[in-house]
């Protein structure tokens, strides 16, 4: 077998080893022949790839290539069986032939094909609940570098948000809306059965300074092969307490039976920023300072000679290779299977020095050890090495991100003095450090390692009684290093500062299913009953110094640093006992019914209510197989279904029901004394929230299943939330957490999939759109909650406030009302204070003082609606597809803006600031120049959000075998692709597609200085062997 | 295989998941499981005095920005990038305004840190005599704390037990008159119970004379001038206090634990400890080059006005020690605008967040003032309220302090004349020490005074800071102070 695999290499030996390949099966099996031949559809006439081609009652089988092409070795006396998705089976005997062309006739009822749900496997024309499956042709349209970004626009109500651009960073996810204030909203991810809260904070070690890094991003997205997503109560009471914000599964590549088959993925692309902001040049800066000092700073001979001056933006942008590089063994026998892969991928930033590296490595193996026992692993292994852009804003004073330092630095300052230092700050007012030198010198750096798998043992016990049991293991290791050099503005009055920090979690899981099958006369049952437990550690350390001698060692010697801060270390555990249990019944293949339930123990909740029980029921009516719709031909499936359940979320920190002690250290008698005072409030009633759900779906299957639809509606109440809910300060306690206040969601979904052509030229349409109406009903004792201040420089405070009767993520401040002009009665107005050229704002409860009473509700940071679609098409070997992802009718809090319009002259603006108003430019959009930097958070600051993208385009040509016969490559696909092509939006920040706050609940829509969208354009090849 | 079956079931109902489920934090200490020992009482009244020192919340900044700050003492230098302290420099502050609302949310916890060692202490097993003076140092502390509260808020919720339960959070402002009784209760009890003199290890923590002397400021605040006097008095004839013969040197590092110092919030440098002093506040800003290069991080916030500094009398030493104008830290000497200079660690200049330096909070200088106008107040200027004015003014100009100078006594004066005296020699005696808007205060000044320097935007109802908006947001039984409409 090796041999014959070193020779197929070798392309000109490729017909030696089927030679070979011949003549071993003669050894093994007598005579056999070599079969060929073409497979076709009936209706369209058109050949069909990717058809499964098995010998009957054996594991051995090959499938079609992009040309609808097979070769297979079998006996003369063989049957060989043809079956694919959308296609009725058929058999066909070999009776010694060499060339067997077949043409399948489509199934009309497509819905057969297996889709994964919690534990265990379900065909799709079977589901009760609403799930959304993810193929792997789909997911890979776009080259993702972590799973979450590949599910934007894919799935009807999933909607995914980058919380930072940076190579490796984060999304947040939301499916069928937040469901919480306080408590993690992100789903679940199960991963070959192991489930995952990607939770970023946790998985981070805390030195290093901005957006966290994606924990997801150690999972190599090229491995998987299909997404399940779980969206309503049926299919997500499987998974308890952690189910209610939907779950996600993944499931990675396993071994086909047949010959090892090598696989070869590779792609290079280049990047660069999609949109820089447009800002004032050194002369137009120069003549803001001027005026917003109202004296002479710059004189107009210097303004002339200052010209365009420095363009920060320019500075700090590049264009950025980005390469993956994927090879994936994979093939099995009819007791083995196995698939093994590797991935680098290297991704770099789109800011100066600042790049994502990835090396990975999987294993899925499975064998039938005997007819009984089959054994089998999933384990993965993923290393990466991320140097970070500082992308954070720092707020008014010290350390401040690249980004937000290229936008507000004098543009009139070189990077460089004369003598090639540095310029260390701007000279204007507020310090802020050179954004180059701190995308140079700066060190932030995160290095990852994640282990994560399982091994499994599937015992049959009898006919239909299934035992697995399984062991995994998620362990990961995060290494920060930060370092600030004393030649940036962030280390040079300390001398340097440095910090480390490990952050090890270790997450073991052991889970026991029993699964009995039967079917007899028209009952189809499935009963699943489970045990479950799951532990979680997380070790901490972080420490720090600073006052180095020299930027030699930095953090990797803290000890060399003459200031050593105490080091901190931290231990996190929490534990998850669980029951489940699930039944399947289905009546004549018309009436199905699924009862889920699960019994989660979690360790996280008051002695009170350690134990929750999350049950759920749906039924699902098959009307296509019922006789007055079977006379309908153009109806191919009909399927009606219902669900109600209720389902958990448990995500908050562990030990929060108890009363924890904060430590303290004072001076006594010259000496340090320890000490601790009460942290926070006890509540051993603490428990999960519930969400209870309903969701009424129909499938739909039109004209030969052309056009498939699939429409849900669902309604979901939130009890029991978990709220910080704000105490008055004479407690002691800022806030104490409470089961209290309810929150709704409720909205409609809509995918279609439809086949618009079918012949030789293809053309497939996958559309998806989901509304979603958020709405908080209750909070209890406490009529609203403030959020707190979101911008260190302007002080924005509470830009967020949530009170009952409206949706989360509510703007609440003043409207404007334009500049108060000359001549302007601004004695009679509210802001008797004012000036001309003032921001004048609506006194809205026309008491004639403008005061905190006048704000009001200005905006919502979610969507009306959203989702994606995407064109296919396909001609003889070409491919086109082009994917879209939308949103519609939400706002953003721009909060760079405000920081940019408002005309100090202590920092750079946006080139809006050229049309400030001045006694004789009455504007009316841009107040006058003044150092003063007062700033009230209106609408003028609230910004629509809707966009549409042309996420990917990509042009494909599939290699025909007959090219490719001689070369020992079995399919050859070159292609090109560009990311992000264009958007259409109104939206005047770097990208619409923002949320600064990371997977926080509560302030989304919010765009400060984030990490700037990038397009690329890439060349990628893929080659099996 | 179906025994493993059997086995795993029968393991599971077996095997408790109680344990499996009950949380025992490793790295998290919780209340039920401490104040058990004495130690453990140690540490809850080490919290409560911790929570005094922090830079920007309770002394320190928190009470510079409402004490020093809206005074003519001082002004907001380049540095300053808040929009809120603007506005409490300029009078336009609100009840939205971060930095009243950071004092007031420290002070509250810092109280509750109190309460919680004043119920739970009485239970732990120890010897009484000491358990009653922890007790009272935390009732001093709270004493000191509500003190500050009633002054800058007037009526304030009054909470004197730990919170436990959610259901009695929204306590109402308790009348000014109760608060008062309640400090002067708390005063009373520590006392009596506080040692007198604080044995070696202990130094720091607060004393009897603390105690007298912060009840001798209290009736003076109250006008209650005879019982003002007499604590005050207490205080001077305790032999372990005096003045000390250099106005340099209460504040030098070196000189941490002096005779003039009745209570300090205790403060070292490169402890570990969080740090009282952020001297980058108001350091001059980039200007004072370093001997290894890169220059002093002063930002220059927090500044004098040029009008305080130039109203120091020729040969008042106090001037040079409150304020500098030039500096040289090794790299060259440099010239400045006045900026403070009180509480400067040289030893710390790269290190700015990392000073030594103990911050005052009772002087024995403070008693001889307080007294001197208690006197005043009740019969008039006599001989006795005249020497305890003039003993601080010769120290001031380096004068021998027993002995009378008439270069420097203040003589002849009528009573309003010694009012404005004392309320002036405070003024310089305390620069930078967050008095003088009490001071103004409490003589019913701060309006004229003010307005006669320019702050035309000061209202009569500043004589008290607005409560945070945040609190009567969340807590429906609180009012606001009369001329604050949110």
């Amino acid at each position: 077998m090796l041999k014959i695999t070193l020779r197929r290499f070798d392309g000109t030996g490729f017909r030696w080893s089927l030679l070979l390949s011949v003549i071993v099966s003669l050894y093994g099996y007598g005579q056999s022949v070599t079969v060929t031949g073409l497979v076709k559809s009936q209706n369209e006439q058109a050949a069909i790839p990717g058809i499964n081609i098995l010998v009957k009652n054996t594991l051995t089988g090959t499938a079609t290539d992009a040309q609808g092409k097979f070769t297979i070795n079998v006996s003369p006396d063989a049957v060989l069986v043809f079956s694919g998705i959308g296609f009725l089976s058929q058999e066909v005997p070999v009776n010694n032939r060499s060339t067997i062309d077949v043409t399948l006739q489509e199934d009309t009822k497509q819905l057969n094909e297996l889709v994964v749900i919690g534990y265990g496997v379900q065909k799709k024309s079977d589901l009760t609940g609403s799930v959304s499956s993810i193929s792997e042709a789909q997911f890979k349209k776009t080259p993702v570098a972590s799973l979450d970004n590949g599910l934007r626009g894919r799935a009807a109500g999933v909607q995914v948000t980058s919380t930072s651009n940076q190579p490796g960073g984060a999304t947040s996810i939301r499916i069928r809306g937040s469901n919480s204030v306080n408590t993690g909203s992100e789903p679940l991810y199960v991963i070959d059965g192991f489930p995952v809260f990607n939770d970023n904070s946790a998985t981070a070690g805390g030195a290093t300074v901005g957006p966290k890094l994606n924990a997801l991003s150690l999972i190599n997205p090229n491995d998987i092969v299909s997404i399940e997503v779980l969206k309503d109560a049926s299919a997500a009471a499987i998974y308890g307490a952690r189910g209610a914000n939907g779950v996600v599964l993944i499931t990675t590549k396993k071994g086909q039976e047949g010959k090892m088959k090598i696989d070869l993925n590779a792609y290079y692309g280049v990047q660069k920023v999609s949109k820089t902001l447009p800002l004032l040049n050194a002369t137009e800066y120069a003549q803001l300072v001027n005026d917003a000092n109202g004296k002479v700073i710059y004189t107009p001979e210097q303004i002339a000679s200052f010209g365009e001056g420095t363009n920060w933006q320019d500075e700090i942008f590049r264009s950025a290779p980005m390469q993956n590089y994927q090879v994936t063994a994979s093939g099995g026998d009819a007791k083995t299977k196995y698939s093994l892969s590797l991935n680098y991928f290297d991704q770099a930033g789109i800011i100066i020095n600042s790049n994502f590296k990835r090396y990975s490595a999987r294993f899925n193996f499975e064998k039938q050890a005997n007819t009984k026992l089959t054994l089998g692993s999933n384990l993965s292994i993923a290393n990466t090495n991320a140097n970070q852009a500082l992308s954070s804003t720092g707020g008014g004073e010290g350390t401040q991100g690249v980004i937000v330092s290229a936008l507000d630095f004098n543009p009139i300052l070189k990077v460089r003095n004369p003598d090639g230092t540095y310029v260390l700050e701007n000279d204007r007012g507020i310090p802020i450090g050179n954004p180059v030198a701190t995308a140079l010198e700066l060190t932030n750096k995160s290095v990852s390692t994640r282990f994560l798998g399982n091994v499994f043992a599937n015992y049959k016990i009898l006919d239909g009684l299934e035992f697995r049991t399984s062991v995994g293991a998620d362990i990961t290791n995060t290494g920060e290093k930060y370092y600030a050099p004393r030649t940036i503005l962030a280390g040079a009055s300390a001398q340097g500062i440095g910090r480390a920090s490990t952050a090890s979690g270790t997450s073991w899981l052991n889970e026991n299913t029993l699964t009995y099958n039967k079917s007899f006369d028209k009952h189809a049952l499935t009963v699943l009953a489970g045990f479950s437990a799951q532990k979680y550690t997380r070790n901490l350390l972080t420490s720090a110094a600073s006052g180095f001698v020299n930027d030699l060692l930095g953090a990797d010697n803290l000890g060399s640093g003459a200031i050593i801060s105490s080091p901190v270390t931290n231990v996190l555990d929490w534990s998850l006992i669980s029951y489940i249990g699930r039944i399947n019944y289905g009546f004549n293949d018309k009436y199905l019914l699924t009862l889920t339930g699960r019994a989660d123990g979690s360790s996280k909740f008051g002695n009170n209510n350690k134990y929750g029980f999350f049950p759920s029921g749906s039924v699902a009516w098959k009307l296509s197989e019922e006789e007055f719709i079977k006379n309908i031909s153009a109806i191919d499936e009909l399927k009606l279904r219902l669900s109600y359940g209720k389902i958990g979320n448990q995500e908050i920190n562990s030990y929060q029901s108890l009363a924890g002690l904060a430590g303290a250290s004072y001076i006594i008698g010259d000496k340090v004394m320890k000490g601790f005072l009460p942290g926070n409030i006890s509540n051993p009633n603490l428990k999960w929230e519930t969400t209870a759900q309903t969701d009424l779906g129909l499938d739909l299957g039109l004209f030969r299943n052309r056009l498939n639809l699939t429409f849900d509606a669902y309604y979901k109440k939130t009890t029991d939330m978990l709220l910080n809910i704000n105490v008055p300060w004479s407690t002691g306690f800022s806030t104490a957490l409470q089961n209290i206040g309810s929150i709704e969601n409720k909205g409609i979904e809509l995918g279609i999939q439809a086949n618009v052509l079918t012949k030789d030229l293809k053309w497939n349409i996958n559309f998806n759109i989901a509304a979603n109406k958020n709405k908080v009903l209750d909070l209890g004792p406490v009529s609203q909650i403030l959020t707190g201040e979101i911008n260190g420089y302007l002080k924005i405070n509470d830009p967020v406030v949530i009170v009952p009767g409206r949706p989360l993520n509510s703007f609440y401040g003043y409207v404007s009302d334009g500049i108060f002009q000359n001549g302007e009665n601004i004695a009679a107005s509210a802001q008797k204070t004012a000036v001309p050229g003032d921001r004048k704002y609506k006194d809205l409860n026309g008491d004639g003082v403008l005061d905190a009473k006048d704000r009001t509700f200005i905006g919502n940071a979610q969507p009306k609606f959203f989702g994606g679609f995407t064109n296919d098409f396909s001609y003889k070997g070409f491919d086109l597809s082009a994917s879209f992802n939308y949103v519609y009718g939400n706002k953003i809090l721009n909060s760079t803006r405000a920081d940019l319009d408002l005309p100090t002259g202590q920092k750079n603006s946006s080139a809006r600031v050229k049309d400030r108003w001045t006694p004789t430019n009455p504007s009316n959009t841009i107040p006058r120049a003044t150092l003063n930097r007062a700033f009230l958070f209106s609408d003028a600051q609230i910004e629509d959000g809707s966009f549409l993208r042309l996420g990917s385009l990509s042009l494909g040509y599939n290699f025909p075998s007959s090219w490719l016969s001689k070369t020992g490559i079995s399919n050859a696909k070159l292609y090109v692709s560009g990311q992000n092509l264009f958007i259409i939006t109104h939206y005047t920040g770097f990208d619409p597609e923002t949320n600064q706050s990371g997977q926080n609940n509560i302030l989304r829509g919010i765009d400060s200085d984030s990490y700037p969208n990038s397009r690329s354009f890439l060349v990628g090849v893929n080659l099996s062997f | 295989m179906k025994k493993i079956i059997y086995l795993l079931i029968s393991l599971l109902a077996t095997t408790s998941c109680k344990d499996f489920l009950q949380e025992d934090p490793a790295s998290l200490m919780v209340d039920n499981s401490f104040y058990k020992t004495e130690a453990d009482a140690d540490a809850a009244i080490v919290a409560v005095y911790d929570g005094l020192n922090d830079q920007s919340s309770i002394f320190y900044r928190g009470i510079y920005l409402l004490a020093e700050l809206p005074t003519d003492n001082a002004e907001c230098g380049q540095g300053v990038a808040n929009a809120n302290i603007f506005a409490l420099k300029n009078y336009t502050y609100g009840p939205v305004n971060d930095r009243i609302y950071v004092l007031y949310t420290a002070v509250y916890k810092t109280i509750a840190s109190a309460n919680v060692a004043i119920d739970k202490i009485p239970s732990i097993p120890f010897a009484d005599a000491k358990k009653n003076r922890l007790v009272a140092e935390a009732r001093f502390v709270r004493a000191l704390l509500y003190f500050n509260m009633v002054r800058l808020f007037g009526d304030v919720p009054l909470v004197l037990n730990q919170v436990t339960s959610l259901d009695e959070v929204n306590t109402p402002r308790t009348p000014a008159a109760k608060v008062y009784e309640q400090i002067i209760a708390d005063l009373e009890f520590a006392e009596q119970n506080l040692d007198a003199t604080n044995a070696t290890g202990n130094q720091g923590r607060a004393t009897k004379a603390a105690a007298s002397g912060l009840l001798a400021k209290v009736y003076l605040t109250l006008k209650d001038y005879p019982k003002a006097r007499d604590k005050a008095k207490l205080v001077l004839d305790d032999a372990q206090f005096g003045l000390l013969e250099s106005y340099f040197d209460i504040f030098t590092p070196q000189n941490r634990f002096n005779k003039e110092l009745i209570f300090a919030i205790q403060n070292k440098g490169n402890t570990g400890t969080s740090n009282g002093f952020a001297m980058a506040l108001f350091l001059p800003r980039s200007t004072i080059p370093l001997a290894g290069g890169g220059t002093v991080a002063g930002n220059s916030a927090d500044v004098p006005t040029e009008e305080f500094y130039n109203s120091f009398k020729a040969g008042d030493l106090r001037k040079d020690r409150t304020f500098f104008t030039e500096y040289d830290a090794g790299g060259g000497k440099v010239t400045f605008r006045p900026h403070w200079y009180k509480f400067f660690d040289p030893s710390s200049i790269a290190n700015l967040s990392e000073g030594t330096l103990n911050f005052p909070i009772l002087r024995y200088s403070d008693m001889l003032l307080t007294y001197a106008e208690a006197l005043n107040e009740i019969d008039g200027p006599s001989a006795e309220s005249l020497e305890a004015v003039n003993k601080v003014r010769r120290r001031a100009y380096g004068k021998p302090l027993a002995t009378a100078n008439a270069a420097v006594d203040l003589k002849g004066l009528t009573k309003k004349a010694l009012q404005d005296a004392i309320l002036e020699e405070r003024r310089w005696e305390f620069g930078f020490e967050n008095h003088r808007w009490f001071d103004l205060v409490r003589t019913e000044k701060l309006l004229n005074i003010l307005k006669e320097k320019g702050y035309t935007a000061i209202k009569d109802y500043n004589i008290l800071y607005p409560l945070p908006q945040r609190e009567l947001d969340v807590n429906k039984n609180l009012v606001q102070n009369q001329g604050y409409t949110n």
